[in-house]
């Protein structure tokens, strides 16, 4: 009996290893195929083109039956205004309007997309922001060997907010459709830049 | 970590029993579509449409009191009062194009004595929760061209603001600072004036404008 208990012990623990590392092995190949071959992107629509962002700065999608937009006095008109999102207060960026792109009405494929550009370090939620979209298409694995320079899509929005480009193929028409990868970081820290050095 | 969680909600706990401020009373009124609060200590009276018609200056490009909107009479004096829609650059709702006389004026007061200010529509009174509270998001504050904003108010189940969300006010109200809405130099110089004596000056002004011309 004791002898059983002993080796059952013995044996969990061999198996509980054997477990451990290959749940571990998968984590590290899993991670190499994140972190080197692929960017997971989100693809939205601004008026008539497509762009796209990394999802791993976006902490959720919501759609208009779940928030209102407050407007704010004496802010730039990109700067819509705020909504309370279970209780959080997060500031709404046009991003047609921020990126000089005609506008459109809210409707019911209208989507705020809550983006943190430290979502996952220590300093998370010091400058979340909800970027409004004018219809949210997918979440795709895009290969690294896809995505380009920002050659084309520079023209029509500023090149400092655009940090690739790639090519969608659509399955049902056949068509391949050009998206700009906008850079979170970018949008966030040059628009803050600009207002200190403003102020100062 | 769990610890120094714990301290931290045992510290705001001792805070509250000492009773600084579980809440504030907040007026909640209503300008240029935008829902504001202001917390009522900082509230003199409220002039409604009929004992507030104020009278409206003749228009004066150049001069420096492109802030004050016209005088009424409070407490047997003229007080001057300021447009919360022309200082925030905000346009009237629709239902109050009428004009002028339909707004309803706030009265403050400050080291200069008496000021009000005119805004489209009051609302009512609520006790806001502290917790109920933020500062202005940093993404705003860099942003934000006035100082008197000073905080945001959230709607809560324990607030009564749910119950007034039925009248379109919501769930975000803008705290103002309402003494902080004109900048020193400004609130001397339009409290300090009286209607007589602006329009001597508008019509000195506008002598001087037409001789150069």
């Amino acid at each position: 009996m004791k002898a059983g208990e002993a080796g059952g012990t013995v044996a969990r623990r061999k198996t509980d290893l054997i477990l451990q590392q290959a749940a571990q092995e998968k984590i590290d190949s899993h991670q190499e195929v994140t972190t080197e071959d692929v960017r997971t992107l989100v693809r939205f629509f601004l008026g008539e083109e497509q762009y796209a962002i990394d999802a791993s700065y976006i902490s959720g999608v919501w759609d208009q039956d779940q928030w209102s937009i407050y407007p704010i006095p004496c802010v730039p008109s990109y700067l819509l205004g705020v909504i309370n999102l279970r209780s959080d207060i997060i500031s709404v960026l046009d991003l047609c309007d921020y990126f000089g792109l005609p506008t459109s009405e809210i409707d019911d494929v209208t989507r705020i997309m809550v983006v943190d550009p430290a979502l996952g370090k220590n300093e998370e939620g010091q400058l979340v922001v909800g970027f409004l979209v004018d219809k949210v298409v997918d979440i795709q694995p895009i290969s690294l060997s896809e995505i380009q320079p920002p050659l084309t899509t520079i023209e029509k929005v500023t090149a400092e907010y655009i940090d690739g480009e790639t090519h969608f193929e659509d399955k049902d028409t056949g068509t391949e459709t050009l998206i700009g990868i906008i850079s979170v970081e970018s949008v966030l820290v040059a628009e803050m830049n600009a207002r200190l050095s403003e102020k100062e | 970590m769990l610890f120094s969680v714990m301290e931290y909600s045992d510290q705001s706990h001792q805070d509250s029993t000492v009773g600084h401020f579980d809440q504030v009373k907040m007026l909640v009124f209503r300008s240029g579509g935008i829902v504001f609060g202001a917390d009522v200590e900082e509230v003199i009276e409220i002039l409604d449409d009929e004992n507030s018609k104020i009278e409206e200056l003749p228009d004066t490009p150049g001069l420096m009191w492109d802030d004050l909107v016209g005088f009424t009479t409070f407490r047997k004096e003229e007080l001057a009062v300021i447009s919360l829609n022309q200082q925030f650059d905000l346009t009237p709702a629709l239902d109050n194009v009428m004009g002028i006389e339909s707004a309803q004026v706030i009265v403050v007061q400050n080291e200069y004595g008496y000021l009000g200010i005119q805004v489209d529509q009051i609302d009512t009174i609520i006790d806001l929760e502290i917790e109920h509270i933020d500062s202005i998001p940093h993404f705003v504050e860099n942003l934000l061209e006035v100082e008197s904003l000073w905080g945001m108010g959230k709607a809560s189940q324990s607030t009564d603001m749910l119950s007034v969300t039925d009248d379109g006010i919501g769930d975000v109200i803008m705290l103002v600072g309402l003494n902080d809405i004109l900048p020193e130099d400004q609130k001397r110089l339009i409290q300090t004036i009286t209607y007589s004596k602006f329009r001597d000056m508008a019509e000195t002004s506008s002598l001087g404008l037409t001789s150069e011309s």
